[in-house]
């Protein structure tokens, strides 16, 4: 993985290396000159935050242009800071409130069994006292496994029913509605006869609509790609609003 | 006049990455609102907030990171502002360990205007940790137990948003916002289980997904994306982060659609001159 990264920071694109230094020395420039200026404009500490915020936003989109050392160090950072903050929420509201405190000033002493009992996991690593990670281990399983029946029935059961759709026109159904449910139906089906492999497909019948369904599934993963393309672009829209508004206030 | 529409396959990508910073750049600089059509899943969204019994808490459950803040967020504030004006008190929770972080900034800059204050009008119980199922699972059975303080360290029963709060019978909704697939947890534990209104915002990247749940009314509404937040600003008659970036979205798909259509013509005339030479072989 490293070395593919190596590889793709020395591809370097058409020009000198000391063309590039200057190009990112006068970027460097331009982004010191707007903080200064941001800094002058508004003397609080949120503007420094802000300009933390635009520095690391830059970072991470200058990866577009391609792979690069300040893409990498931002990256970690990134990773370090989640990860810290993870630890931080997870004592503040999990474990104080709920473990440590009644602990120490409840006096419920009983408490100290529950890291003694969950660090029994770490025996895993010990030929001779895994047996105790094998005790934690299948107890979870248990559990899980018990309420796997609640949560397949919970989600799935009310799938299966909504599937029994009306076909004909009745009541005060409109037309749309009515090819609504055969669109839907038609689509299960053959979808449903492309993942049922006990039935040769080549047999007629069974390969038109297992070709349907595999068409049916070819749009379905069209529309999930549209939307993926929304949801990236969505995502660079609120870094450019950030850029653009919260950061040099050139916009609403 | 052939050669240049070949090349139409091979446009520099830094050439493409400008031209989608600029068709999302300048509709940021120079606002232009667009109209936007509202689907019936936001509509949907929108009627079970607004049909909330009174008395009941709003869970707004802010399962998402700063990664998918570009779509989650303008959902989450525009629930938010909706929940601040029609006076419904809510609970912000997550099992995300950074949603109630980003939703409590939310919930904080929203109330300023409207008069809204921390603790009478909202509480933040924070991220619980651990599985998820079990945690909603104990959750559903006892409030208090299992949150026992808010973000500050205060106790629950001190906050008056949490009065007469003590199971799921006392929430009226379950809003759920993410970007990942953790949506099932209160499919399983509450909803299938209670039968609590359960509605989801989500990114457009798992949308798809979610339809199925909306078809079988396990999900009384849905947000997709930011333009599900634009929708539900419309509704709301808000001018806000979600129709603000709908222009930009629009242009920048046009500009796709516009990359698919160039690199078709290119494909195209490489075809026709391929199939030229072969023949004059």
């Amino acid at each position: 993985m490293n070395d593919h990264r190596e590889t793709q920071m020395n591809q370097r694109p058409n020009g000198s290396a000391k063309s590039q230094w200057l190009t990112q020395l006068a970027l460097l420039v331009v982004f010191i000159g707007l903080c200064a200026y941001r800094i002058h404009a508004e003397h609080n500490v949120e503007v420094w935050v802000k300009c933390v915020a635009a520095l690391s936003t830059l970072a991470i989109i200058s990866f577009i242009y391609r792979e690069n050392r300040l893409y990498r160090l931002f990256e970690h950072i990134f990773i370090g800071a989640a990860t810290g903050f993870l630890v931080f929420v997870v004592w503040r509201d999990s474990l104080q409130g709920n473990w440590w405190e009644p602990l120490s000033k409840d006096g419920k002493w009983y408490l100290i069994l529950a890291p003694l009992i969950a660090s029994m996991y770490y025996t895993i690593y010990s030929p001779k006292h895994a047996w105790m990670s094998r005790l934690l281990i299948g107890t979870m399983f248990g559990l899980y496994a018990g309420q796997c029946f609640q949560n397949f029935a919970a989600q799935i059961f009310p799938q299966i029913s909504s599937s029994f759709l009306p076909l004909w026109k009745h009541g005060d159904m409109t037309m749309g509605q009515v090819l609504n449910n055969w669109v839907f139906v038609v689509t299960l089906f053959a979808v449903m006869t492309y993942f049922f492999f006990s039935i040769r497909h080549e047999r007629p019948g069974i390969r038109q609509t297992a070709t349907l369904g595999r068409w049916l599934l070819m749009i379905a993963f069209g529309a999930t790609f549209g939307s993926t393309v929304m949801a990236r672009f969505s995502l660079f829209i609120a870094r450019m609003q950030f850029l653009l508004a919260d950061w040099l206030h050139v916009a609403k | 006049m052939v050669d240049l529409l070949i090349r139409l396959q091979h446009i520099d990508r830094r050439i493409i990455y400008s031209l989608v910073i600029l068709s999302i750049g300048i509709p940021i600089l120079i606002p232009i609102d667009l109209p936007v059509f509202v689907s019936p899943e936001a509509k949907g969204l929108f009627e079970a907030v607004k049909t909330v019994p009174e008395g009941k808490l709003v869970i707004i459950a802010a399962d998402w990171q700063a990664g998918t803040q570009g779509e989650c967020g303008p959902q989450t504030r525009a629930v938010i502002r909706h929940l601040f004006q029609t006076g419904k008190r809510f609970a912000i929770f997550s099992i995300i360990p950074i949603g109630p972080e980003l939703a409590q900034k939310i919930a904080e800059e929203e109330s300023k205007g409207l008069g809204k204050k921390y603790g009478k009008d909202w509480v933040n119980w924070g991220f619980k940790a651990g599985s998820p199922l079990t945690t909603l699972t104990s959750l559903a059975k006892n409030i208090p137990g299992v949150v026992k303080t808010d973000i500050n360290g205060t106790p629950i029963e001190k906050l008056p948003a949490m009065k007469n709060v003590n199971d799921i019978s006392d929430v009226g909704l379950i809003a759920e916002f993410t970007g990942s697939g953790v949506f099932e947890y209160y499919l399983q534990r509450l909803q299938g289980v209670y039968g609590t209104p359960l509605v989801q915002g989500c990114t457009a990247v798992i949308a798809p997904e979610q339809y199925t749940y909306l078809q079988s009314g396990q999900l009384k509404g849905l947000l997709v994306g930011l333009r599900g937040a634009a929708e539900y600003e419309t509704l709301s008659h808000v001018m806000g982060e979600g129709r603000r970036a709908m222009t930009s979205q629009s242009l920048a798909h046009l500009l796709v659609m516009a990359l698919i259509v160039l690199g078709n013509i290119g494909l195209y005339a490489s075809r026709r001159r391929r199939g030229a030479s072969d023949g004059q072989r």
